[in-house]
């Protein structure tokens, strides 16, 4: 049995090697242009080359998106990048935009084309029209019910992927230009203003509606956690986290808590574990809930305040080395914490396990009451073996 | 010339409209089109077509839809094929594949929706049987020319009405008054932004549509869209009234008599300004949208 892809979103250099630790089977990222997260980091040809290296030693795969919808002005210099991205060997481009099909077969460049989220596939006939374009994967719109990709799959055996954790749009992806008219920036191209996360007020043709409570459309964030052995069982072939503007603490502790998951499934221990609920949820900045997987969404599959993100203080630290001759992890600090605290640490391949903090050094081995100062380096007792990139978060598994 | 479609209005007013000198109607189906004033049954296509004589009739299926709804669509496709019609419009791909596979012989028309932007996916699109499209409202003149002369389609624009801004599949109107645990009275409803203070109107039906508060009022770029041999131009009624709209029909046909007199066109655009209840804008017509940090404040 084929396993399940886990994709993951790689912001940039340092995040791309972050998902691939982590347990990502492959990941998306972004070029400089042609990329709907036309203000992210995103990836310049050098550092595209050195990850699709990185990942592929890695095992893992490398998706590039170059989905914005086209205006005449896009066209300069798409041929020559698409040639970069065959050159430099990268597994797949993630497109919307249909005419870069005919654009590769004409100059004759082998990259497999995956159809982005952003064309809406909704139904099995639009999945049909693209199987016949030669379209190895399409990424199903956000809107499909666990009935819809059954369907869609038995009907048309195309490799499907199906977004299992992050943010939603709150309009069909592509149909949404309320940032152009709101804010003059172009929603297809990149430059989204999420006017879905603003607060407005609600009139019928005379009066104000809304009085305690204002007009917001924003959608919750989407998890499909709980129904990872259905879409296993329905034949999906990737699962996407959203997020490529995120942290190495989200992407990573997403990672660990899905691949630990599917990883259950195959191995034959999969049981439902309220610990890696909370553990996504503690890092999530905004409630999850399944979307339109097991129901259609009603009202509390949205807020009506607007922008809702809960701040994290839970990530602690990255480990730097582990000195085993003193026995003491030396870690970059990130967030607050004490001598006396019980903290986390959590890695790619391991049991996260708890730890109590005896002292705290600075990089002079002056011993410190607290860890203050983010990015200062500094060491921490511990008898057990850690590896550089594990991570050091609170104990919340205690505090819930 | 360029032709001028509007959509096919309640049965009691199309004799009115008939008076005026336009090429065609999209006609809006019950249950598979979005945001018509009115619609026609399945059952009342055929019935039309015998009625409707001398205009071009698109069947406008301009949404998108979900996988338990396409059987129902291809159904309907198929029982229209053969009628005296002048073709299909479609937003949703899935529709395109249908045509195809039932060999449709008719126009095919992209209702392209908000990405119709540019030549080489027309271009694509024609390839693969489609052969109008009505571009995108997000671009500007000067793109619609440039899409005109670069691909090989009938290219449309519309220059009249409502701009749609988004389609939402939730109940979003619903949900927020069954948050504040009152009764939605009305389909349409207005929102105003707290930062920049304007003003958006929503209606709910099968999905939640966004459009502006404004409407377009294009009249003085049809001159130019005809020396750039556009094909065709689109003229929606949508939430507006009739009566008004016949004079904006008329004040359309009108310039087409005379396109090149600058002084009749602006004259003309104060008639479809006075024919319109709401303010006018020209969208993008003459604005380009921006994406790169740089380019913000720009316009």
């Amino acid at each position: 049995m084929e396993k399940i892809e886990l994709l993951a979103p790689a912001g940039d250099l340092e995040r791309l090697k972050w998902a691939c630790l982590y347990g990502a089977d492959a990941v998306y990222l972004g070029g400089e242009k042609f990329s709907l997260r036309a203000n992210a980091t995103n990836f310049s040809i050098e550092e595209m080359e050195e990850g699709v290296k990185y990942a592929h030693d890695h095992k893992v795969k490398v998706y590039v998106t170059v989905n914005i919808v086209f205006h005449e002005e896009d066209f300069e210099g798409l041929v020559e990048y698409l040639k970069e991205l065959e050159k430099i060997g990268i597994d797949a481009i993630i497109a919307s935009d249909v005419f870069i099909l005919d654009l590769l077969k004409d100059n004759n460049i082998n990259l497999e084309f995956h159809l982005s989220t952003q064309c809406s596939c909704l139904n099995k006939e639009v999945v049909k029209f693209f199987k016949k374009e030669g379209v190895k994967r399409v990424v199903l719109a956000r809107e499909c019910s666990k009935e819809d990709i059954k369907n869609i799959i038995d009907e048309t055996g195309i490799d499907t992927e199906v977004f299992v954790h992050g943010a939603m749009c709150m309009g069909y992806s592509g149909r949404c230009t309320l940032s152009n008219y709101l804010t003059n920036r172009d929603s297809n191209r990149g430059a989204c203003a999420q006017i879905c996360r603003w607060t407005f007020d609600l009139y019928d043709e005379k009066n104000k509606i809304n009085k305690e409570t204002d007009f917001s459309f924003a959608p919750k964030d989407l998890s499909l956690l709980n129904f990872i052995p259905d879409l296993i069982e329905l034949g999906v072939k990737s699962l996407k986290i959203e997020g490529r503007m995120k942290s190495i603490y989200y992407v990573a502790t997403l990672l660990s808590v899905y691949r630990r998951v599917i990883d259950s499934y195959y191995n034959g221990t999969y049981k439902y574990s309220k610990k890696d609920e909370i553990e996504l949820y503690r890092c999530a900045n905004r409630d999850t809930l399944p979307q339109y997987f097991d129901k259609f969404p009603g009202k509390d599959e949205q807020y009506y305040i607007g922008r809702q993100e809960n701040t994290n203080q839970d990530f602690l630290g990255v480990v730097l080395e582990y000195d085993s001759k003193n026995k003491e992890i030396v870690f970059e600090q990130r967030n607050y914490f004490e001598v006396g605290d019980t903290i986390n640490i959590f890695g790619p391949n391991k049991e996260s396990f708890n730890l109590k903090i005896d002292y705290i050094k600075n990089k002079d081995g002056e011993l410190v009451d607290a860890a203050r100062h983010p990015q200062e380096i500094l060491r921490i007792p511990c008898d057990k073996m850690v590896d550089k990139y594990d991570l050091m978060r609170v104990d919340f598994f205690k505090e819930d | 010339m360029s032709k001028i479609y509007i959509p096919l209005p309640a049965k009691k007013i199309i004799p009115l409209y008939l008076q005026q000198d336009f090429d065609g109607f999209f006609v809006g189906i019950e249950g598979l089109s979005s945001n018509f004033n009115s619609y026609i049954t399945r059952d009342e296509v055929k019935d039309l077509t015998k009625s409707i004589k001398d205009k071009d009739i698109y069947i406008c299926l301009n949404r998108l839809y979900f996988n338990n709804e396409i059987d129902s669509v291809k159904d309907f496709l198929i029982s229209i094929k053969d009628l005296d019609i002048t073709g299909i419009c479609y937003t949703d791909i899935g529709v395109l594949n249908i045509l195809n596979e039932i060999c449709y012989d008719k126009d095919i028309l992209w209702y392209s929706n908000h990405i119709g932007t540019n030549s080489e996916t027309i271009n694509f699109l024609g390839k693969r049987g489609v052969s109008k499209v009505l571009l995108s409202s997000e671009i500007t003149a000067y793109e619609i020319k440039m899409i005109v002369k670069n691909s090989s389609l009938r290219i449309g624009a519309e220059l009249y009405g409502f701009l749609n801004m988004a389609t939402s599949s939730r109940k979003l109107l619903s949900n927020y008054f069954e948050q504040i645990d009152e009764k939605k009275e009305k389909e349409k409803y207005y929102i105003k932004d707290k930062v920049k203070e304007g003003t958006y109107f929503l209606v709910e039906d099968k999905n939640t549509n966004f459009f502006t508060n404004k409407v377009l009022n294009g009249i003085k770029f049809f001159p130019e869209l005809i020396d750039s041999n556009i094909d065709f131009i689109f003229l929606d009624d949508y939430m507006l009234n009739e009566n008004n709209f016949y004079n904006i029909i008329e004040a359309f046909s009108s310039l087409r008599k005379a396109y090149d007199d600058k002084e009749f066109v602006s004259k003309l655009e104060q008639v479809v300004d006075v024919n319109t209840y709401y303010d006018t804008f020209y969208g993008f017509l003459d604005k380009k949208t921006v994406y790169k940090v740089e380019d913000y404040g720009k316009n």
